[in-house]
């Protein structure tokens, strides 16, 4: 049986590579477009993050629910500022519960 | 979706068309994607009759996720895009100093329009993009300097439709601009 270290380590290169050039790309497009597309790439990012876990550790994990939270969010955008907001303060609510849930062990 | 005469009215595909972020991995048929093109795509208007607009399918899976990281505009996994390119010297021959500047862009914005509404009206879903790092789209695609993307159209069969976004309507002038 793999231990969590080793399916750590089994984590996708490539999926990690495409996101770095997305992020790199999105930075410096951002510049010249509109201000709400910034928390847009950035969600975005946090989603293919998400995605860029093993499964067998999403498995359980406030991860998946988050990332449905993200997707609604990411719709959201085409209802307005304020309806995006909201699902942006709904998602930081998501975050800081992960974090509070935290085992002691993994605050190293 | 009213369709009367087995084509739906003009006005309910205008209204019915959405920007389509989520698909399903269903291919488009390359019969389709390129009557989007020849049945609708060409059929725009464009200035001076210039049609210096060319477009550039692209449904192969690892061209299409090379695309997508340089299109930061682009999600949902769409299987197909119809990249709008325009020949920025052809358009500077014919259109002038602003063949390039303006006339390129609203032509392939005509274009772009055309072919979603025909799209919509096929079942097919869109999204038209403009977030994409122009020269790194061009280096993924093996395009000269001279062929210029304009926009980037999403094509594939929708997974989620979203709601339509509310329209402003106090935006007409009758003669006078108050």
């Amino acid at each position: 049986m793999n231990t969590d270290k080793e399916q750590k380590s089994k984590f996708n290169y490539k999926q990690i590579i495409d996101l770095i050039c997305y992020s790199i790309v999105s930075a410096r497009n951002l510049l010249q477009e509109p201000k709400i597309y910034g928390p847009l790439r950035a969600i975005e990012i946090a989603c293919r993050l998400i995605d860029s876990i093993p499964l067998e550790l999403q498995k359980d994990s406030p991860l998946l629910m988050l990332r449905e939270h993200i997707e609604a969010a990411k719709s959201s955008v085409v209802e307005g500022e304020d309806s995006f907001q909201r699902h942006l303060d709904s998602l930081v609510s998501d975050v800081v519960a992960i974090l509070n849930n935290r085992k002691k062990e993994d605050i190293k | 979706m009213e369709i009367k005469n087995g084509i739906m009215e003009i006005k309910d595909i205008i209204q019915g068309r959405r920007s389509i972020r989520a698909y399903l991995p269903d291919p488009v048929s390359k019969d389709q994607l390129q009557s989007l093109i020849l049945e609708a795509g060409i059929w725009a208007p464009s200035a001076g009759n210039a049609q210096t607009w060319r477009f550039l399918v692209v449904t192969d899976q690892s061209l299409l996720r090379k695309v997508e990281l340089v299109s930061p505009g682009l999600s949902g996994a769409p299987p197909a895009l119809i990249v709008i390119c325009q020949d920025l010297e052809e358009s500077r021959i014919k259109g002038g100093t602003l063949g390039p500047q303006l006339l390129s862009i609203a032509d392939a914005a005509m274009a772009a329009q055309n072919i979603m509404l025909y799209a919509h009206a096929l079942g097919l879903g869109t999204c038209v993009i403009a977030s994409f790092h122009r020269e790194a789209l061009q280096a993924v695609l093996n395009l000269p300097e001279y062929l210029v993307p304009i926009f980037i159209v999403a094509v594939g069969y929708p997974k989620i439709i979203p709601r339509a976004p509310l329209r402003k309507k106090d935006v007409i002038w009758i003669n006078e601009y108050r």
